[in-house]
């Protein structure tokens, strides 16, 4: 599962993958900056690197897919991190 | 459930009524011994010698038999078809992600990655399956490549634990070294990884960097004559040499140009002319590093250097150059990089203001500055800066992707877990609030972070994550209760204003509505609670 992993993107940083959902036939990626936390990424995914979204109106629809996926998921995941 | 059709085949299978039927002493119709006793052997049923099975009973037990087992036949069926319903899907699916990355323009590693994260709910066996197949079409040229990688890439994990597992008890760092060496060969020459697999493996199985750079420098000396051996002996053109070793993938992403120019140069008969392969490999490989092993020539000046550069911009894409300068001030000690690219900078200037115009044009993208979406050729020469590092921001690589195993960093993970689990909620509710998304998502975001940092300290104490969860959860409702009381309050300054642009008694009706409205927001309100943050 890719959800609590570490990703180190071409910009040199460590990013946190909070969530992944799909969104026609698109991934889509949520990430949180590891030293930052107060800068994230919220982008398409598409294997090998990510594509941020900056249409608000998709933006609108996949900040509630990720929150739906972390209410469905959060609790396992910092279960394992504890 | 039979048919009578079905049913009385199945009867006229076992029984003849001519031959099987007689009357016993008492005056009841039975199977003669003969039947009943094949009929026992054929469902394996005892009977005694002689015995005889009364027609109706044996009748309704062969039936029952027979329906039990068609049934099951047809039930084996169904399973069956949707079995191959659903490897169908799946091979859909593998298929569409294949050629997406293909006409997407990926390489083979790229595409096995892609199969390896899309498809990663599928059986491998499937996987290679569809891969082995892949050769009938047109695209049979990647098969091998794709499979290979895929395969390397299953690999990976694998390597790791052996890895581990066998070296990690050595404390002789000599005898691990040399171990290492054997087994990175072994696995390099039996085709099961590239060198950048193994090495990455070790860097995973945390074994010490100056133990992989000297797993790394074994495995050239290794290699080298083998390389020199098998080239040697092939006696190829200089065409026939490029191609065979880039077939072979020797020009990994760790057995670089370099390397592989050196072993040329050190063939007893090499009259290969070294630069015109390095530009060969580039043009075949599009490798920036074999564009940077054009320019490491010792004794260059700088400004022979940035000659060069120049003259590349007439062959290779400007971004090609640029990363080659970039290689040489990260890669590469004592070239002069510094002035190398101001010189590069300057005789770059000199190129015709058409030339330049044109070449700006087809850079043009568009970027986004600030809040705004605009193209990157119409932006003021000052604000450039910007625009190029939101277009880099744009458009990232995924350098690593790993699990962190260190207590610490899991804290960490924890940490922006927790963040991420305040944030979300309340740009949901902001943007009920109409707020725009983007710049509500980085303001909330960067407010919230303090609150996640706040919760660094309790994560350690709670032993639950429902707990965690919960906490977070009461955080952010209190967030949603300050955002309410903005709302109504914002609600009640708009009202206000209406109010106070009423003007005189022709509107009574219409003042009454707007203070009714008004003692209805405030009744609403939420009521701010003392002690309560």
């Amino acid at each position: 599962m890719e959800q609590g992993s570490t990703w180190t993107l071409s910009d040199g940083n460590k990013y946190t993958v909070v969530s992944i959902v799909k969104e026609k036939k698109k991934k889509y990626v949520y990430l949180i900056n590891r030293s930052e936390i107060q800068k994230f990424i919220i982008a398409e995914y598409t294997g090998d690197e990510i594509i941020e979204v900056v249409d608000p109106d998709l933006l609108e629809v996949l900040i509630v897919k990720f929150n739906e996926d972390l209410k469905e998921n959060l609790p396992k995941i910092i279960s394992e991190y504890i | 459930m039979l048919t009578d059709e079905q049913k009385r085949e199945i009867v006229g299978k076992f029984i003849n009524p001519e031959k099987d039927f007689e009357k016993a002493a008492n005056g009841m119709i039975l199977l003669t011994a003969e039947a009943s006793k094949r009929i026992a052997d054929e469902y394996g049923l005892e009977i005694k010698e002689g015995g005889r099975y009364n027609p109706k009973d044996i009748i309704d037990y062969i039936l029952r038999r027979e329906g039990q087992k068609l049934a099951a036949a047809e039930s084996i069926k169904r399973a069956e078809a949707r079995k191959q319903e659903i490897k169908k899907a799946k091979v859909d699916k593998i298929l569409a992600c294949i050629k997406g990355a293909i006409e997407a323009g990926e390489e083979s590693f790229a595409i096995a990655q892609r199969i390896n994260i899309d498809c990663g709910d599928i059986e491998t066996q499937i996987i290679f399956e569809v891969l082995d197949n892949w050769k009938e079409n047109e695209h049979y040229i990647q098969a091998d490549s794709i499979k290979k990688n895929y395969y390397l890439i299953l690999n990976r994990n694998a390597a790791i634990v052996r890895f581990t597992n066998s070296h990690a008890t050595i404390k002789n760092k000599e005898v691990l070294t040399r171990g290492l060496i054997e087994d990175v060969f072994s696995y390099y020459t039996k085709g099961v990884m590239s060198l950048g697999h193994l090495l990455y493996a070790l860097n995973q199985a945390e074994i010490e960097p100056e133990i992989i750079e000297a797993v790394k420098a074994g495995f050239y000396t290794k290699y080298e004559p083998l390389f020199i051996e098998k080239y040697s002996k092939m006696n190829l053109t200089q065409e026939q040499l490029i191609d065979d070793v880039m077939k072979n993938y020797v020009l990994g992403d760790v057995f670089d140009t370099r390397l592989i120019l050196t072993y040329i140069s050190k063939m007893e008969d090499a009259s290969y002319d070294v630069e015109d392969i390095a530009y060969q490999m580039y043009k075949k490989d599009g490798d920036e590093k074999a564009v940077f092993q054009i320019l490491v020539k010792q004794g260059l000046s700088a400004e022979e250097y940035a000659q060069e550069l120049l003259n590349l911009d007439l062959y290779y894409p400007v971004d090609c150059v640029r990363r080659t300068m970039n290689l040489m001030k990260i890669g590469y000690k004592g070239v002069p990089y510094e002035a190398v690219f101001d010189l590069y900078e300057k005789g770059q200037k000199t190129v015709s203001e058409e030339e330049s115009e044109l070449e700006h044009h087809d850079e043009s993208v568009a970027v986004l500055v600030g809040d705004e979406l605009v193209e990157s050729d119409k932006i003021p020469v000052e604000q450039r800066d910007e625009a190029d590092a939101a277009k880099h921001f744009l458009r990232l690589k995924i350098v690593e992707k790993k699990r962190e195993i260190k207590k610490s960093e899991k804290k960490k993970t924890l940490a922006v877990l927790l963040a991420a689990s305040g944030i979300i909620p309340v740009i949901v509710l902001t943007w009920q609030f109409r707020v725009d998304p983007v710049i509500a998502a980085r303001n909330i975001a960067a407010s919230l972070s303090q609150l996640a940092d706040g919760t660094i300290g309790i994560a350690g104490l709670l032993p639950k994550g429902e707990q965690l969860v919960g906490l977070l959860s009461g955080a952010a409702l209190a967030f949603a209760g300050l955002m309410k009381k903005r709302k109504h309050n914002k609600r009640i300054k708009e009202l206000k204003e209406d109010l106070a642009e009423l003007e005189g008694p022709q509107e009574p009706q219409r003042e009454q509505e707007v203070e009714e409205d008004l003692e209805n927001v405030e009744s609403l309100a939420p009521k701010s609670k003392k002690g309560r943050r």
